[in-house]
């Protein structure tokens, strides 16, 4: 599909779209696979319109295409017999607006000093786990363990708070 | 491994951490985990807010945004941080509101920037902390980035080095940050460094326009700087790009002789890859043309599509099976090395007919040949009415060649092409075809023929024609006055030219680049491409007429 005509409908980026898709693909080629897919998908669902998170809706319709491939491939490795239940829905996401940068902020500041300055020293700075234990003097495994607990928490407060709402 | 390890391998994945093997099994754990399932795309949601948040954070603070990170920039980013800090504690701030930077920390600023070992660029910047020697790492890549943190050219663009900015993003960014370099070096304060550079960042671009740009640039500040060492290197590798391969290789020795560390074994280094003596070799190669089984082997190494002329030549000359079979290894050789069987074939096809009727046409041809080296043959000459008459399509392709009366023949040419079922002599005729029209003023059927005809030597492979159909199109351009297209025409057919050892194509291109530059109004290209003639034509003197007329 690579190369073919890219849609975009409206409320959809691609190039975004298309970074989150190199998160979970194995090469370009299939990261442009799941982001075709997605947007294929959206100008063919009537109710696309009527969506109110559609990055989420797409992020979740390329998620589901790759689980999807990796079971064929699981299946292919190890002849295991074809599931019948498809890739279920992430139901957790709630529906409802995109995430503003406004609201990412407020929800790093909310995470104990501790866990937010790795998140900006990662994120907003762009700086590597290695040079970032340098910097906070503290071991690499460390950085590690708390962007992962930064990011735990990022989560419970963004899309859970968006859940409740 | 318990599920909370699978939720940290998860994370990994979406940063990407993982490496691509624990990737592919932790995505075979995912086909059959509904946790997995479930969190991973509220991570990529995330992970996205997130990377959107940083990015809309760096655009608007106006600092480079996205600059790639690189595989030392731990050291680097510590140094660069405690100089920043430094900074911080001691700055000045001016009246405009700069930064002033005493000039060590200015210079351990630019430093802690840069790998002080490595340059991406070949050219040699004259930025005053970065004009030492570092070699060229020809092994990285645009995308690997470099170390620069956006604070750190942002802390000395306030001090408003602009020069210092765009010195460093060459030396560190790739690519990618040459537009962003060159709006920086606008900025700068006009000094005979700051237009060295401008010209090391057009050679570094390197667009059909920029290099041309860059050797004018470098003509004219070495015509008043001539002992400007890094505008001498620049000056050198711009000739080069520009495939003035004997004026370059002048450049790079006076280079070599300054004992200049670094700088002078690189130079001595790349003489050597623009050695004199190819013209020699390949008049050599043209003393063989009427030789196929006496042509040296490594000459047929080196200029191929010269060995499969000599075939051609031979083949018409010759007048018994015997030197059929002499050539046939050449044959065979061209053949593998173009992948194909077209000579082999045609020895063969020749070979199973009969030569008591041929060998009186070859010696025909063989008269006719010869008496063409001496003048003008007549389009109704005898014995070249002798061969078109006769069924021997090579003979009648050569005899059409060789005594120049393709506007005469053309048509005999085109039937004896097409009989050949050869590309080599399909896009030779197409090629002529072309010529005439060219030559009765008639540009836009010209351009026709030839566009149509270098697309079929593309596609059969045949560098040559489509070098000589691009020199072709080239001079069209420029007598229809576009003067863009006939430089990018003209470059194609040089970079075509070169490494098939196609001597005389490229001096053809070299005069075509000349005139085109006189068109242009540009004086000092033009001398340029006339120098570089005046050194290359030795090679091809005295062979004018027969030899080259069906090159």
């Amino acid at each position: 599909m690579v190369g073919s005509k890219k849609p975009e409908p409206d409320g959809i980026d691609r190039e975004g779209l298309l970074r989150c898709a190199r998160r979970i693909a194995r090469d370009e080629a299939e990261a442009e696979d799941l982001v075709h897919e997605a947007l294929t998908r959206a100008i063919a669902d009537p109710n696309f319109h009527i969506i109110s998170n559609p990055r989420a809706w797409a992020i979740k319709v390329m998620t589901r295409e790759a689980i999807n491939r990796w079971r064929r491939e699981r299946r292919l490795v190890y002849g295991e017999e074809p599931e019948q239940k498809p890739a279920p829905e992430a139901e957790d996401i709630p529906d409802g607006p995109d995430i503003s940068d406004a609201e990412v902020h407020a929800a790093i500041d909310k995470l104990k000093p501790i866990f937010s300055v790795v998140v900006r020293l990662f994120y907003f700075e762009r700086k590597k786990q290695k040079q970032i234990s340098e910097t906070l003097g503290i071991s690499e495994k460390t950085v590690s363990t708390r962007l992962h607990r930064a990011r735990a928490g990022l989560q419970e407060i963004l899309l859970g708070k968006k859940r409740r709402s | 491994m318990s599920h909370a390890k699978y939720s940290l391998k998860l994370q990994q994945m979406v940063d990407g951490s993982l490496e691509p093997r624990e990737k592919i099994e932790l995505q075979h754990h995912i086909a059959t985990c509904d946790e997995c399932q479930r969190t991973l795309p509220q991570l990529l949601i995330v992970e996205d807010a997130l990377t959107r948040a940083a990015e809309a954070e760096n655009e608007g603070a106006k600092i480079f945004p996205l600059l790639p990170r690189s595989k030392k920039e731990s050291s680097v980013f510590k140094k660069a941080a405690a100089i920043a800090a430094g900074i911080a504690a001691t700055v000045l701030v001016g009246g405009q509101g700069r930064i002033l930077l005493t000039k060590y920390q200015h210079r351990e600023l630019v430093l802690s920037m840069i790998d002080p070992t490595k340059r991406e660029f070949e050219a040699r910047l004259s930025y005053a902390p970065l004009d030492e020697y570092a070699d060229f790492d020809t092994t990285r890549g645009t995308s690997a980035g470099g170390c620069v943190s956006a604070k750190d050219l942002a802390a000395l663009e306030e001090s408003g080095d602009h020069h210092g900015v765009a010195a460093v993003l060459m030396r560190a960014c790739g690519k990618d940050y040459l537009d962003e370099a060159m709006r920086q070096l606008e900025r700068a304060t006009s000094s005979v460094e700051v237009e060295s550079d401008r010209g090391a960042l057009l050679l570094a671009r390197g667009t059909v326009d920029d290099i041309p740009r860059a050797a004018e640039l470098y003509a004219e500040l070495l015509a008043k700087n001539p002992d400007h060492r890094a505008a001498r290197w620049n000056f050198a590798l711009a000739l080069r790009a520009l495939y003035l391969s004997r004026r370059a290789a002048a450049e790079f020795t006076a280079i070599a002789a300054w004992n200049e560390p670094g700088w002078s074994k690189e130079a001595a280094a790349l003489t050597k890859t623009l050695a004199a003596g190819e013209e020699l070799d390949w008049r050599t190669g043209v003393s063989h043309l009427s030789a196929a089984s006496r042509f040296p082997n490594e000459l047929a190494g080196k200029y191929p599509w010269l060995a499969r002329r000599a075939i051609y030549r031979s083949a018409r000359l010759a007048t018994s099976r015997e030197e059929l079979i002499a050539m046939m290894p050449l044959a065979r050789q061209i053949d593998d090395k173009h992948q194909t069987a077209v000579l082999s074939n045609y020895l063969e096809r020749l070979g199973k007919q009969s030569f008591a009727e041929r060998a009186a046409l070859a010696k025909t041809y063989r008269n006719l040949e010869m008496r063409s080296r001496s003048g003008p043959i007549a389009v109704d000459d005898l014995d070249l009415k002798k061969i078109l008459s006769s069924k021997e399509a090579d003979l009648i392709a050569g005899a059409v060649l060789v005594t120049g009366t393709v506007s005469a023949h053309l048509d005999k040419l085109r039937e004896a092409a097409a009989a050949l079922g050869d590309p080599w002599f399909s896009t030779l005729a197409g090629e002529r075809e072309a010529e005439l029209a060219f030559a009765r003023g008639d540009s836009e059927q010209a351009k026709t023929i030839a566009q149509r005809t270098l697309q079929d030597a593309l596609d059969h492979r045949m560098t040559p024609r489509a070098a000589r159909l691009e020199l072709l199109l080239s001079r069209i351009a420029l007598a229809s006055n576009r003067p863009n297209d006939a430089r990018a025409f003209a470059s194609s057919a040089m970079q075509r030219a070169r490494p098939d050892g196609e001597v005389l194509t490229e001096l053809e291109t070299l005069r075509a680049l000349a005139d085109l530059e006189r068109a242009a109004g540009r004086p000092a290209l033009e001398r340029l491409y006339r120098e570089e003639l005046v050194l290359r034509e030795k090679a091809v003197a005295g062979l004018e007429g027969a030899d080259l007329r069906e090159l």
